[in-house]
This record gives structure tokens, sequence and C-alpha cells, in this order.
């Protein structure tokens, strides 16, 4: 797919829609969004690129970013049973005037692991094609 | 003090793994380990012989009343002795007997997995911790066996014997279980024999347990896994198959027997079992010109007299088959010693083959011959005092078939002396000193049971009241053991002419138990052949059609059918989305087809958005996109573009295509048009402020069923491993 006009509409298009991913996970907590939604246009800003400049020469170790995303996630939750409560629990921190629930902590890992499994699938699938 | 008793069973699997990781010398890893053990053992015996009971636990299930609990009264006491002095002797055996083997610490590891596992076994007050203990015995059974796994017999033989053992352990567990449901408590030591024996389910938990102890003790007819056991190297024969762990069987009815024994049922379910196997054993010994296997069948039979004297359910029933049980390790530990440097040195175990021993190995011989006095209960010997004691516990309406076995068990013996008398070639031959000194305890210990009493007396005095054992010396019992000998002897020369000509028997236990692993492989195979077509569509219309046929009945047996009148601006979307299935079906080419596919999809964003859900749609959206993502940028290219090996409109496809659709349509519609949970929406508004957000449906995924989400990310993540390991295959 090597096309002059997809090139120069992803260079400016991908970057706009990697962001939106990442602030539709950060939104979540008020407006439509979160992890899972965030992590697949962030996937899809991903593979934009390739398409665009061809992909990464070789498939990256995407179990990687599955693994420390389920482990984010777990350890988020680990928290709360050192304090004694239910695991899982979640507290509603602020930070100075941003609101940071600890679920959004919860949240990056479900990012993380939608954005590393869609990524692993779609380019063993893009090698197994070419 | 007494907690140092948890760790005994501990020593040996510990040690287990220095073993297999030494190098140099693991048998001085497995001595060490053992003679630590021993050591433990002293202030255990101390107090078993005082009539004191050592006990400790370890909290482990504690809701079920479940604990690794130790207890060493006199009977635990002596048989762990017997595990760990035996246990001695076999590794210092065992290291001139595997001087050249290079898998030699993987041996001496297993040996110490078994060692632990069966003091755990004998020292264990917790039903299930003797469960697991037991079952750890099989399991190292099962790698001892199949050691030299090179070899097609010694796989299989390990296999028939895991499975028979293990199988009989399955459903002592369920003995156990009801046992302990039953009683109360997994205690052994707090178990009611009132309340058990009361219970209607008294003959379930008796029958159970009895087909662990029966599998485990190679009673008839289960008994073959025994004599196929000998392809082990002979330490292990000794150790395993003769001295300790086929006598586990026999302690749980002896641990038992207060609790499940003394009732009729007890005597008419294992007296019959224990003297049939007796005879049987002895007589099939006869028949072998293998040395091993004589030994094994012997072995066989000489487990059947215990079990049959423990069915007796009385005291001294329990007294004579310990005390016969010790006198067996002892000569049959030596026998098998003798029969394994025989081997060792002649490079063969077959009796006709073998003359003349004695010249050149004679102090093997002179064990040989001290043992077999003892298994042949001659005066002055073990077995003497034991099989005298066995005739009293059996009483005189079952003391003829101690007779009649006393006949064949000296004839068998006088098959395996044979090897050592007449002239025969024996030029080369000699004995290292590390194959005959480790049995030097053992026929010494079958000399002193049967000339200084305080030694029989002492261990039934570890089991209960003392009471007379030692025999009365009168040629009136003297006599028929003298006469049995000889009568034996006869017999012996009358087998060695039978066993060359014997038949090949037509079918015996591994042949039954051959077909039916083979019957069962078939049917797995047949089974496999069916359902695995390495079709994709076979395996889709077989999920899709189980999930119709399954969710659908229920689903459809409730379906409130819509009203068209209430279709709404809904019904465009209706429209397009059915109008873009038809177009994917209908599609011959493969890229409208999946286009189409999205338009479904988008057209069910819609209907989200029309429902005023925009997680929904996004998500919806979203999915959406990346699959025709990945279908157009990557799998067209994967598959051909012709029109599919069957066509869509085929009659089953078509069938479960749409059985699917008309369940999951009156799924969707019954739960969006029934009375909505009114309960779990106010719950959510009520508590989203605690969580502090307002969007509920990412406040449901995050936080408060976030265990959910946790356990969908991980079922993502393993999916995704899945493709990348898919893809990375060797191609």
């Amino acid at each position: 797919m090597n096309s002059l006009v997809l090139r120069t509409v992803a260079r400016v298009v991908a970057p706009v829609v990697m962001l939106y991913g990442v602030r539709l996970l950060l939104v979540g907590h008020d407006s439509p969004g979160g992890g899972f939604v965030g992590g697949l246009v962030t996937a899809l800003a991903v593979v934009l690129g390739w398409m665009a400049f061809g992909p990464p020469p070789r498939a990256r170790r995407w179990e990687r970013g599955v693994a420390l995303g389920v482990g984010i996630s777990a350890v988020t939750g680990l928290g709360a049973v050192l304090l004694g409560r239910p695991f899982l629990t979640h507290a509603l921190l602020y930070a100075g005037p941003v609101k940071l629930p600890t679920s959004l902590f919860f949240d990056v890992g479900v990012f993380l692991v939608v954005v590393s499994a869609t990524l692993a699938a779609v380019r063993t699938l893009w090698e197994a094609g070419s | 003090m007494q907690t140092l008793l948890l760790g005994i069973p501990l020593i040996p699997l510990l040690a287990a793994p220095w073993a297999a990781a030494s190098r140099r010398a693991p048998w001085l890893v497995a001595l060490g380990a053992c003679g630590a053990v021993l050591l433990a053992l002293v202030p255990v015996a101390r107090w078993a012989a005082a009539g004191l009971v050592a006990s400790a636990e370890l909290s482990w299930f504690s809701a079920l009343g479940v604990g690794y609990r130790l207890r060493a009264d006199g009977l635990s006491a002596l048989f762990a002795l017997l595990v760990a002095g035996v246990g001695v002797l076999i590794v210092l055996y065992a290291r001139a007997y595997l001087e050249h083997e290079p898998r030699a610490p993987a041996f001496f590891a297993y040996l110490l997995l078994f060692a632990g596992s069966m003091l755990g076994l004998v020292l264990a007050d917790d039903l299930l911790t003797l469960y697991v203990f037991w079952e750890g015995t099989s399991l190292a059974s099962f790698f001892l066996i199949g050691f030299h796994d090179e070899r097609w017999e010694a796989r299989q033989a390990s296999v028939r014997a895991l499975v028979v053992t293990v199988v009989g352990g399955l459903a002592m567990l369920a003995g156990f279980l009801l046992l302990g449901l039953e009683a109360g408590t997994f205690r052994v030591s707090e178990l009611d024999p009132r309340t058990v024996q009361g219970s209607p389910r008294y003959p379930w938990v008796l029958g159970l347990v009895l087909a662990g102890a029966f599998t485990k003790s190679a009673q008839i007819p289960v008994h073959f896994w025994l004599p196929g056991a000998m392809v082990a190297p002979t330490p292990v024969s000794a150790y395993l198959h003769s001295a300790t762990m086929v006598k586990a069987g026999v302690f749980l009815l002896l641990r038992l027997l207060p609790v499940l024994g003394g009732t009729e049922l007890w005597r008419t379910w294992i007296l019959p079992v224990g003297l049939g196997t007796f005879l049987f054993g002895a007589v099939v010994a006869v028949l072998q010109d293998d040395l091993k296997a004589l030994l094994a069948y012997g072995t066989v039979s000489a487990l059947g007299l215990a079990t049959a004297l423990a069915g007796t359910g009385t005291a001294v029933g329990r007294d004579a088959a310990v005390l016969y049980l010790v006198n067996h390790a002892a000569y049959k530990g030596t026998l098998f010693l003798v029969a394994g440097a025989v081997e060792h040195e002649t490079g063969t175990r077959q009796i006709r083959h073998l003359r003349g021993l004695a010249r050149a190995m004679p102090a093997t011989a002179a064990l040989a011959a001290v043992s077999v006095f003892s298994l042949a209960a001659l005066p002055a010997s073990g077995g003497f005092v034991a099989k005298d004691l066995a005739a009293k516990a059996l009483g005189h309406g079952l003391e003829g078939w101690l007779w009649v076995g006393a006949v064949v068990t000296a004839a068998f013996g006088a098959r395996f002396l044979q090897v050592f008398f007449g002239s025969g070639e024996a030029e080369h031959r000699h004995e290292p000193a590390g194959l005959w000194l480790p049995a030097l305890p053992l026929a010494v210990l079958c000399v002193l049971f049967g000339t200084w009493r305080q030694l029989p007396e002492a261990v039934v005095g570890w089991l209960g009241a003392p009471h007379n054992v030692w025999p009365k010396f009168s040629w009136g019992k003297v006599a028929p053991a003298l006469l049995a000998a000889v009568g034996g002897a006869g017999v012996a020369w009358f087998g060695g002419t039978v066993s060359s000509r014997w038949p090949e028997a037509r079918w015996n236990g591994d042949r039954v138990f051959d077909a039916l692993q083979a019957a069962l492989l078939r049917f797995a195979d047949a089974l496999t052949h069916l359902s695995l077509t390495g079709r994709l569509r076979d395996y889709l219309v077989v999920i899709l059609g189980v999930a119709a046929v399954g969710a659908g009945l229920p689903v459809l047996a409730h379906a409130r059918w819509p009203e068209v009148g209430r279709l709404s601006f809904e019904a465009a979307f209706v429209g397009i989305g059915v109008a873009a299935v038809l177009v994917t079906v209908l599609s011959r080419s493969l890229v409208a087809a999946v286009v189409a596919l999205g338009a479904v999809g988008y057209s069910v964003v819609f209907l989200f958005m029309g429902l005023r859900a925009p997680d929904l749609a996004l998500t919806q959206m979203l999915v959406e996109t990346v699959s025709l993502v990945l279908f157009l940028a990557v799998v067209t290219r994967l598959l051909s573009t012709d029109v599919p090996d069957r066509h869509p409109l085929a009659g089953l496809d078509l069938l479960v295509s749409v059985a699917v659709g008309v369940v999951a349509g009156a799924l969707a519609f019954q739960l969006t048009t029934g009375p909505p949970s009114q309960r779990l929406a106010e719950f959510f508004a009520r508590n989203a402020k605690l969580a502090g957000g307002t969007n509920l449906v990412n406040l449901v995924v995050v936080d408060f069923r976030g265990l959910d989400t946790l356990g969908e990310i991980t079922v993502l993540g393993i999916a995704a491993l899945g493709v990348l390991a898919l893809a990375r295959r060797p191609r």
C-alpha cells in the first residue's frame, strides 16, 4: 500500500487519532470512553501508520505489553489489600485540582492490553499475509 | 520436641532434588537422608517403646478440618523404622549395583521421593494427608519401575502399576471422604468406630478403602502389576516391591482395624481374598523360571497371608500380621538382594541357566540359605515364630491353609536355592562386597527373630499389650515344619520340570489390562477423528449449533415477540442491516462480503445511538473498524478470493445460521424489552458518587465489576499470546 495520498494524510491524522485514543482513556471516568475504547483507537492509529509507511521490520515482543497491562491492572487491586480492603477496591484521589481515581490506573492496564493484543494480532496476520 | 516429627518425611523429600543434582555421589546424599531419618526416629521409637505417642500438626485446610498431621504410635514407628532402616541398606547396595549407571542421580532422587512419601504414609494421622503420601509412593514407584525407559516392557509395566494403584487410590480417597463425613473428622486417631460401623454407608466405606488396600498390596485379581514391576532395577524390587511399599495396603488395614474392623463384613470380605492370594501366589511362584518373578509371586503370596491375618480382625491377627511383615521384609529383602547380585555377576536370572554358584559366591549363597530357612519357616528362624503366631491368629478352622501354603512356600524357596547347588560353569564369577554386605544385617535379623526371644516380643509390645508370642518348641510343631520343607523340596523338583513346559497363559492380568488400554485408545482415536475434521466451518457449525439449541430452547420458551407497531425510526436502520446481511450472504466476492458485514455492524451502531448508549455505540463502531481493517488489510490476502468450498446457503449452514440469529435476536429482545432491573440501576446511580465519576458504564467496568474486567483482559492477553504462538510456529 504505497500511496502518496495515504502517507500525507496519515502523517497528520495518525498522531491526532492517537492523542484522541489517549484522551478517551483519560476522560472515560466522566464521559464516553475508557481503556478499552481508547486502546482500540490508539491501536488503529498505529495500524494507519503501518499502512502508510509499512509495518515495523519484525514482530515486536507484544506479549510484554500484554503482561505489563495485566500486571498493572492486577497490582492496582493489591493496594487495597495492603490497606485491609477487598481486592480491587478503588479510591478517589486528588492531585491538586485534578481528579485522580485509582481506577484510572486499572484502566491504563486495560488500555495496554488492548493496544498490545490488537497490534499483535494485526502484525502477526500481516506477516502471514505478505 | 514433638513438632520435629513433621520434619521426618520432609528430610528425604527435600534431599531428593539435591541427589538429582549431585553428579559425583548421589548415593551419599541418599544415605545421609536415610541416616538422618533413622536418627530422628530414635526418640520417636523410644517413646513408642514406652507406650507413648508423639503427634504434631500443621494446619492446612482448617475450614475443612484437614491438616498435615503426623502421629507416631507403635505401628507407625515400627513401619517408619523399617522404611528408614531398609532404606539405608538399599542405598548402600544400589551404590554397587548401579556403579556404571549414568542416570544414578535420578535413581536416588526417585528413591528419596519414595522414602519420604512412605514415611509420611505410615506416620499420617489425617486421612487426606495419608492419601497424598499414598499417591506419592505410587508416583515414585512409577518412575522407578520405568527407570529403564528405553525399554517398552519397562514403560508398559510402570503404566500398568501406576494405573492399577492410582485407580485403587482414587477409590480409597472416595472411601476416606465418606468415612470422614460419617465420622465428622479426618483425624485417624479420632474416628469413632461405633458411629462409622453403625452408619448405613459402612459397607461403601469398607469396600472403597479395601479397593485401595488390595490394589496397593497386589491381591488377586489385580496382583499382576507386581510381577510386572520386576523390570525395575533390583534395589527397587527389594525396597518398594517387597519390603515396604506393597505393605502399605496391609498397613492401611491395620491402621483402620480399630475403626472399620471387627465386623463380620470385615472378615468375609478380606479373609477369602487374602487366603486366595496366599495360595495362588505361592503356587505360581513355584512355576517361575525367573529368579525375580519367583520372588515377586512369593511376595504376592506373603501379602495375601498378611492381608488374611489383618482380616481376622483380632488383636492377635494384627500382631501376627506385623510380625510376619517385618520378617518378610528381612528374608524377602535379602533374597532380592541375592537375586540382584546373581544377575549382576552372571547376566541372567533364568534358573535353568544357573547352577553351582555356591563355589563362586559363597557369602551370597550363605545369605540365601539363611533367608530361605526363614521363608520356609524352619525352627530357629524368624519365619517360624511369625508363622506360629499366624497359625494361632487364624485359628483351627483356617490353620490348614497355612500348612498347604507352607509346603508350596518351601517349594519355591528350594527352587531359588537350586541355583547355588550342583556343578556348573562358575569360573570367572566373583562377589563384590558391596553386593552382599548390605544384605547381611537383614539376614542376621532373620536369625535373631528366631533365636532372641526379646525381639519379636518387643515388636508385638509396641502394638499394644505385650503377650507371649514365643512358640513352645514341641515336636508337634517342628515336625510339620520340617515335613513341609521336605515336601516343598519335592514339589520344587516337580515345579522345575513343569515350569519349562508350562504353556504361556493366554489370559493373564497383563493382557487384560493391555487389551482394555488398547480399546480405550482406539475409542479416543475414533472420537478424535469424528470431532476434529480440520475444517473451521465444521467446528463453527458444531459450536454455534450447540449454542443455538442449548441457549435457544429456554430463550424461545419465554420469548415475547415484538409488536410491529412499536417499531419506530429504528426500522430504517434495521432495514439497512437486513439488506447488508443479504449482500454478505449472497455476494460472490469475499471483499464485498466483508464490507457488507461491516455495514451490518455499523447499522447496529446507529441502533445503539438510538437507545442513547454512546459508550456502546463507540465501542461497537471501533470494534467494527478494527475487524474491517484486519479483514481488508490482512485476512483477504491470506484466503483465496474464490467462492468458498461450500455455498453459504448449503442446508446445514443455513439452518444453523438462522437458528443462531433467531435465538440471539429473541434473547436481545427479551433483555431490552423486559422490565429492567431497577434495583441494579438504582444501586449504580446511588454509588457512582463513591467512585467519583459520571460515566456509569465506565465505572461499572473499571470499579464496580473490576474483577470481571481483570479476567477479561487476561483472556484477551492469552488470546493474543495464542496468536503470536501460532504465527511463530515453525512452518
